[in-house]
């Protein structure tokens, strides 16, 4: 536990040192301010789309951080040599990733969670219909979206270079984002051994798709029943524990 | 060697940045458009690309006028697209949650995903519809020559929002560049002849419509489009006699439709 709190504190502290995270602030800011003063022909109070293109950006910003932090984390370590003296220390293999992965989960987590309040802050100020549930699930299924890219881009780390890891990460991400509704269509057609093939290859891939509400927190359908929203919780819960366990056992078996 | 790199990128990328607009202002200049001359630089720097992005934000208002829902479901894909007449008010039933395959019992995380995904839709209504301009709004702000997206936007403005002056407005900078389009002109005689109560400005131009239209290829339902609004503009403005021609055309075009006939007179 202490190895984990060590390891987060100086990740948290590299958050707050690098420009990363004020550059996509800022960004978020200046793009959600603008949108927020347009007037169209005279029409004004238009909410929704500041709505949708705001929880897009603050889902790739969170991204970019997220797949960023995580994927530099084991190969500077070993570039810079300092993963020898840590591991040296009464530190297994296994500590020293779940530790990463907590502390690129804690750096992400936090600018997720303000980059989050300042899209709720722009969305409730345009006049935004959504229910304030709609906002608290937003914020869990951030959060397991988090959690989620945080694994996908520690796994890719163990055996990848950093820009490596960051392009299949982003590659990944747009395909299974852009295209998991034709995927699933084609799964769902498809019969037989290529219905069974498909089918697992579907339950293989990561579902970006399942943590993206924006259409129900910009056009104000009702929120995601319960069920739903424990569902993704075990699933993220068991995608991520693979993908980390599966990461110790390449890393334990790694040569250094 | 590395400055030189940089000399050389740096030149090639201010030789695009300065190119690209008057390539584009060259090529992109069709007969009856007012070119792209009066466009912001960075709109110019786009090229032939802001067609198509101009064309996906025509889609994403669609999108927006269905709840953020596109047209997804067989049997939907031309009952309600928001260029067609057929606006009323709808709340459509969703998909199954095995898909449009109709595979029953599927696991529980394509359930999850079918319920993340709105499956149903609704059309907006009233003071909602103001949620879809901004995308009209900025498909013609990006391609000026998608004169869809002024007719669609001049429609929703003036007579979904009530606001027929700030429609014609947009409009009007529809016709500066595209002085030649006839939905553009046909839409202002619209909002004239309908929302204004002014005939005699319709007539100006729905007449401009039609001369344009006739200098075009064009079926028949484009022009019982223009000839109709004119003949009614023609009765509303109390001059009956001239609407007469334009009825016995529609007769001509649409020999089953008793209103035409009735109105052709004694043609048969």
């Amino acid at each position: 536990m202490r190895v984990v709190s060590a390891v987060s504190g100086v990740m948290v502290k590299e958050l707050i040192r690098k420009k990363d995270f004020y550059v996509f602030l800022g960004l978020l800011t200046a793009i959600l301010g603008f949108l927020s003063f347009q007037s169209f022909s005279g029409i004004g109070g238009v909410s929704r789309y500041i709505e949708e293109i705001g929880y897009t950006l603050v889902m790739l910003f969170v991204f970019i951080i997220a797949v960023t932090f995580s994927a530099k984390q084991i190969p500077d370590e070993i570039r810079n040599k300092t993963i020898y003296p840590l591991l040296a220390k009464p530190v297994s293999r296994g500590s020293l990733i779940f530790a990463k992965y907590a502390g690129s989960v804690l750096v992400s987590s936090l600018s997720f969670l303000v980059l989050y309040c300042v899209y709720a802050f722009f969305c409730i100020n345009s006049g935004g219909g959504a229910a304030p549930v709609l906002y608290a699930q937003g914020l869990f299924l951030g959060e397991c979206f988090v959690l989620l890219s945080c694994a996908m881009a520690m796994f890719f780390s163990v055996f990848l270079t950093f820009s490596a890891n960051v392009t299949l990460s982003f590659l990944v991400y747009f395909t299974f984002g852009f295209f998991a509704e034709p995927i699933r269509e084609a799964v769902l057609r498809a019969e037989g051994a290529a219905g069974l093939a498909l089918s697992g290859l579907y339950y293989l891939i990561p579902h970006f798709d399942l943590y993206d509400i924006k259409v129900r927190l910009a056009h104000s359908w009702p929120p995601v029943p319960l069920w739903v929203l424990t569902v993704v919780g075990v699933y993220t819960a068991l995608y991520c524990f693979l993908l980390l366990f599966v990461s110790e056992k390449i890393f334990s078996g790694r040569r250094l | 060697m590395k400055r030189y790199s940089f000399l050389v990128i740096s030149a090639a990328a201010a030789a695009v940045l300065c190119i690209a607009p008057l390539a584009d202002e060259l090529t992109a200049v069709e007969p009856g458009k007012a070119g792209t001359g009066g466009m912001p630089y960075i709109v110019r720097l786009l090229g032939e690309s802001r067609s198509i992005i101009s064309s996906m934000m025509i889609a994403q208002a669609d999108r927006y006028f269905h709840g953020g829902v596109g047209h997804m479901f067989p049997g939907h894909e031309e009952e309600c697209p928001i260029c067609s007449a057929s606006q009323e008010e709808a709340h459509h039933a969703g998909r199954p949650l095995s898909g449009s395959g109709g595979v029953p019992g599927k696991s529980l995380l394509f359930r999850a995903a079918e319920e993340i995904n709105v499956g149903e839709h609704r059309h907006l209504q009233g003071d909602e519809i103001k949620e879809m301009i901004p995308w009209l709004y900025y498909a013609f702000k990006l391609d000026p020559s998608n004169e869809q997206a002024y007719v669609l936007a001049g429609y929703y403005i003036s007579s979904r929002l009530d606001r027929p002056e700030e429609g014609l407005k947009l409009l009007r900078e529809g016709v500066k560049y595209n002085p030649g389009s006839w939905k553009i002109n046909a839409e202002i005689g619209r909002i004239y002849l309908e929302e204004m109560k002014d005939p005699d400005r319709a007539v100006i131009y729905l007449s401009r419509a039609g001369k344009f239209l006739f200098e075009i290829p064009h079926d028949k339902f484009q022009e019982r489009t223009v000839l109709s609004m004119l003949a009614h503009a023609y009765e509303e403005a109390g001059r009956p006699s001239r609407a007469v021609p334009f009825y016995r055309r529609l007769y001509a075009l649409f020999p089953d439709t008793e209103l035409y006939r009735r109105k052709a007179g004694n043609v048969r």
